[in-house]
């Protein structure tokens, strides 16, 4: 895959995205919260149009990203991030 | 962005470079120009936009200076600030949160165990949340509204 041709950008649903099924998805995400120490889980999908929507067990983290537009300066969301590269310290994204 | 964040990424910038001896005594920033545009693989031109708080390089950039500079690119591009004391929900949206948690929940006397933990998550997370009211209460409905949708998946998969 060529990931220089790859623009990520926002679904323009995204913040609804995050809210709208949150009783299943925090349901989920509670299945896997407390184990090995993790306190907090966010999934990031790409749409075929190459748009950016999210899933998380702490919301406001995804949604002040999102209201902040500072969701293009997280390493978690380039395309060489999470199309290529191995996974990455916390301190690095 | 806003200008105050182009203004503290430039300040972090300046320490970090001066931290690890960039220095330049002819610089009116105090910092080697120079050495920051190899770090960034950008023009000086452009590099003084940082330096001056104008503008912020973009991810790539970021990561490179930090590697530069050893630091983390989330320290330089955000800062780390002390982690704030979550603000204390108010009584309004607090009102609100039962009770249009409560509508959703009320045909389900014995879900009061569900009922009480859906209502305390959603409370935490509104908290952490710096909008507007009007804001914050179209959340809460979203929130509220799968309720109703979980039950319809819940219950057409019984029926299947």
């Amino acid at each position: 895959m060529d990931l220089n041709d790859k623009k990520v950008t926002l679904h323009p649903q995204a913040e609804a995205f995050l809210f709208q099924h949150y009783r299943v998805m925090n349901k989920i995400f509670h299945d896997v919260l407390g184990h090995l120490e993790i306190d907090y889980m966010g999934i990031a999908l790409l749409t075929e149009a190459d748009e950016l929507l999210f899933f998380s067990s702490k919301k406001s983290i995804e949604f002040h990203l999102i209201q902040h537009k500072l969701w293009p300066f997280d390493a978690c969301y380039h395309p060489e991030q999470f199309l290529k590269k191995p996974t990455l310290k916390w301190m690095r994204v | 962005m806003t200008t105050e964040q182009n203004k503290t990424f430039s300040n972090r910038l300046i320490e970090a470079m001066k931290a690890s001896g960039h220095t330049a005594s002819r610089s009116p920033s105090g910092i080697c120009i120079t050495t920051l545009s190899k770090f960034a693989e950008a023009s000086e031109q452009i590099c003084r936009r940082y330096i001056r708080g104008d503008g912020l390089p973009d991810y790539e950039k970021v990561i490179k200076i930090a590697a530069c500079l050893n630091v983390s690119p989330g320290w330089l591009l955000f800062g780390e600030e002390q982690p704030k004391q979550a603000k204390p929900i108010d009584d309004e949206t607090m009102h609100y949160i039962l009770h249009e948690s409560h509508l959703a929940f009320k045909d389900e006397p014995e879900s009061a165990d569900e009922f009480a933990g859906f209502v305390l998550e959603l409370a935490r997370d509104v908290r952490e949340i710096n909008a507007p009211k009007e804001l914050l209460h179209k959340i809460i409905n979203m929130a509220v509204g799968s309720i109703a949708s979980h039950k319809m998946r819940e219950r057409s998969k019984h029926a299947m």
